[in-house]
């Protein structure tokens, strides 16, 4: 396959401003798109890069975004829209990927466990991953916005003020949220 | 679990204490306190992780997330293009590096297509040997060994593509028959001329085990990879015999090595020394006695335990759990597993000879077996619905179907016999007579067929607890047994050794603090990757010890581990689907409220009524025996 410099895809804009206006149908195009693009993103990093790879996820995120939707015809709300679903799907692949790993990793010898302490998070990414997933679904279940909060900060690298326009939701709350959530999640993960 | 209310509340709270001056906030916290505690616990644990700097959450900037994503695909894509091959869809992940099916655009044909990974390719001189050996090995043009098409490089790839063979690999056999003879001898046979053909235009396999053997639906055998082992070996100073076993294992950890596995290795191979085509003898020896048995002549809990097996420990003969083997078969894998290369088969091709004989002394039996009348016998009818919870190590019904009826129906009719007798047998061992006579079973095998008795459908299991002293940080005096009902000592470091002599699925749990949910946590202590490869199943008379070769310590804190115990005839969906969270580095907790909610409710709905836990003072065996297809058990380890 080749890796021509590609062309922002008109029509993922138009989806993009479909969905921007309230219509739902076209997220089942999107997401695929948006996973694909992301997933080839990283391999061609990889490819690209040698020694060791510190290409941060939310800078994967920002660059599907400019190469998938064309610029000058995509309005802020569009683009706030494009970073949430981006959010989902980043979050959707590091943690799968990060359970598939947990599951196929080789131990090492040593296993000092204290039995009802045992400590539970090492040092490992896709540890604290699955560990930040499941307590992210944890929280979603009594407070669904401060856990999408989370997701898009985190996941979807954006900021307070991007967050807020994802969610429609006002600065104040969206700190709110975050701080509550962060406090949460930070107890949660240590406990 | 909190509520939607109570958590709203919590977040009210939390948001004026966290803008409070400290000796404000305290005073607030203090009133807070006085009408409901519980909610001023939770505020303080909030505020005190508001305050602590660093965590997870507070770094978007997630790094080496390309390489994550990168790696949790298949490197390839359907349709993508490498050279003149267009993918078609993944084969699955061989011994190394993933394979595709393939067309060649070229020729018009499918072909099996297999990445190189990068850290081999790069080394130009192995892979210089790789492409050399492999092509060598193509040329012969054998019927028996993968035909090569291509070994090149595209699209910043290294690849191999090979004929597709539209088959199942030994191992996935394996996984889900038990051979007949008949077809231990096809399979064993076309291997050993795959390798004799190999052997004689100077190349050594290195690498035989049942993931390398392919099954054609049309009955040829096609041994994979030949010349793999050279892209992947490092090149090791010759040892001498008696090194350490230590610095062996670590010479074949290596990260990426072919060597996923030990279990197949030769001992010269496991010695680090150099190799000549006997290594090769001694793996397809492996091969046959796996095919035969139904498991590893040398197998061990640990990589270390196994290679150690290998060095040192003589299998278990044949007729222990097969009876009725031939005699001639059984010689001929034992010379085959001679540790010593001198007096092991000095040829795959005097192999190949004595195994092709056998196969023509058997046709030729089976033809004198055909002009005699049919051998009848009515108690292969016998129902025998237990038989599954008791001994899954008898050979499938199946073995009536194959090609060698005569000599297979002689051997179903005694099978079976035993299968009654070992149920009877495991009876008597689980009451607590002989847990150690369990392997001495088959000696029972003489006496007459009884009916399977009611209270077959048991479970049961024993286990002891190894303890092992510390002070200081140090470990010592020498480990030693101890029951499980006693109160440790907090600086013990303790080992879980659990058997049985009944086949099973065990799982063991840890059960933690209740969530914010009420729900206990657990850890995943078994299985997992480092105890028994990840599988939960044991076949009889396994030991294992968890851990498998450290120790568990106790907390600070006195009180009572809860250990659960599950020891099931059958896989145990709940339990299978949580079993991948095991692993020493992950401590194997499982955090997701949904699973440990479905475990928690598993696990009371089966802890299994009305069990009988004897303790054995003398050994520091408890056993416990429960009705039904599941035993659950909890293990509670007081400690002070």
């Amino acid at each position: 396959m080749t890796e021509s410099v590609k062309r922002p895809d008109q029509s993922i804009t138009q989806l993009l401003v479909k969905w921007g206006s309230g219509d739902k149908a076209p997220l089942d195009e999107l997401i695929p798109l948006v996973y694909d693009e992301l997933r080839k993103l990283a391999a061609s990093y990889l490819r690209r890069k040698a020694g060791p790879h510190t290409i941060q996820a939310t800078a994967l995120v920002h660059e599907a975004y400019v190469r998938l939707a064309d610029q000058s015809s995509i309005s802020m709300e569009n683009r706030a829209q494009f970073f949430g679903l981006a959010a989902k799907v980043m979050r959707d692949i590091l943690v799968d990927h990060a359970r598939k790993r947990q599951a196929a990793k080789r131990g090492g010898d040593q296993w000092r466990l204290s039995l009802s302490k045992a400590e539970r998070f090492g040092h490992k990414p896709e540890v604290e991953l699955v560990a930040l997933d499941d307590a992210l679904n944890m929280l979603a279940k009594t407070n669904p916005h401060h856990s999408r909060v989370v997701e898009l900060r985190f996941f979807g690298g954006l900021t307070i003020e991007e967050t807020a326009q994802v969610m429609t939701l006002s600065h104040a709350t969206t700190e709110r949220y975050w701080s509550f959530a962060r406090a949460w999640l930070r107890r949660e993960l240590a406990a | 679990m909190e509520t939607p209310e109570s958590m709203q509340q919590l977040e009210e709270l939390f948001h004026e204490a966290a803008g409070l001056e400290p000796q404000k906030r305290a005073d607030f916290m203090a009133r807070v306190r006085d009408s409901n505690p519980e909610l001023a616990v939770a505020v303080e644990s909030l505020i005190a992780a508001h305050e602590q700097p660093d965590s997870l959450i507070d770094s978007p900037a997630f790094e080496a997330a390309a390489e994550m994503i990168a790696d949790s695909q298949p490197a390839l894509e359907t349709g993508q293009v490498i050279g003149h091959h267009q993918i078609i869809r993944p084969l699955g992940k061989g011994g190394m590096g993933e394979v595709y099916l393939a067309t060649d655009a070229k020729l018009d044909r499918k072909v099996a297509l297999k990445l190189l990974p990068a850290e081999f390719t790069n080394h130009q001189e192995r892979l210089r040997r790789f492409i050399q050996e492999a092509k060598t090995a193509s040329s012969l043009n054998h019927p028996n060994i993968i035909t090569i098409h291509e070994i090149g490089e595209a699209e910043g790839v290294h690849f191999m593509t090979t004929e597709f063979i539209d088959g199942e690999t030994l191992k996935e056999r394996l996984a889900h028959t038990r051979m007949t003879l008949a077809e231990i001898l096809e399979v064993s046979i076309q291997t050993a001329n795959a390798l004799q053909a190999a052997h004689a235009a100077g190349i050594v396999h290195r690498d035989i085990k049942p993931e390398n053997i392919m099954l054609r639906p049309d009955g040829y055998v096609k041994v994979l990879d030949f010349g793999i082992a050279k892209l992947t070996e490092k090149s090791r100073p010759s040892t001498s015999a008696d090194s350490e076993i230590d610095t062996m294992l670590k010479a074949h950890t290596v990260p990426g090595t072919v060597l996923g596995t030990v279990k197949y290795m030769s001992p010269e191979q496991a010695r680090g020394q150099v190799l000549d085509q006997r290594t090769d003898v001694f793996s397809l020896g492996i091969v046959l006695y796996e095919m035969a048995a139904g498991r590893l002549p040398f197998a061990g809990a640990t990589k270390m335990d196994t290679l150690v097996s290998i060095l040192e420990k003589e299998p278990p003969p044949l007729d222990l759990t097969w009876p009725e083997v031939p005699a001639e078969f059984q010689r001929i894998v034992s010379k085959a597993l001679r540790k010593d290369r001198e007096e092991r088969y000095q040829t795959a091709k005097d192999l190949f000879i004595d195994l092709k004989s056998l196969k023509e002394e058997l046709a030729f039996e089976q033809k004198l077996e055909r002009s005699k009348p049919p051998h009848s016998s009515s108690e292969t009818e016998a129902p025998l619905a237990t038989s599954q919870a008791v001994a899954t190590d008898q050979r499938p019904a199946s073995a009536t179907e194959v090609a060698a009826p005569a000599y297979q129906s002689v051997q179903t009719t005694a099978d079976r016999g035993r299968r009654v007798v070992t149920v009877a047998l495991v009876v008597v061992v689980l009451a607590g007579l002989a847990i150690g006579g369990a392997m001495l079973w088959p000696r029972g095998r003489s006496s007459a067929v009884m009916p399977a008795p009611a209270a077959a459908a048991e479970r049961a299991v024993s286990y002891w607890i190894t303890v092992q002293k510390y002070r200081g940080g140090k470990a010592y005096q020498e480990p030693f047994r101890l029951r499980d009902d006693i109160n440790f000592e907090k600086d013990y470091r303790i080992r879980l050794n659990i058997t049985s002599s009944q086949s099973g699925r065990l799982y063991l749990l840890n059960e933690g603090p209740a969530g914010v949910d009420q729900i206990p946590t657990f850890n995943v202590l078994f299985p997992s990757e480092t105890a028994n490869s990840g599988s939960a199943l044991l076949t009889e008379s396994q030991q294992v010890q968890i851990p498998q070769q450290s120790w568990f310590q106790f907390d600070d804190q006195q009180g009572t581990e809860k250990i659960w115990l599950v020891w099931a005839a059958k896989d145990v969906p709940e339990l299978e689907a949580v079993k991948g969270f095991a692993n020493p580095k992950d401590r194997g907790v499982i955090g997701s409220p949904g699973l440990r909610s479905a475990l928690n409710e598993f696990l009371k709905a089966h802890t299994s009524p009305g069990a009988s836990i004897e303790r054995n003072q003398e050994t520091k065996d408890t056993v416990v025996r429960a009705n039904g297809e599941i035993l659950v058990h909890v293990i509670k380890l007081e400690h002070h």
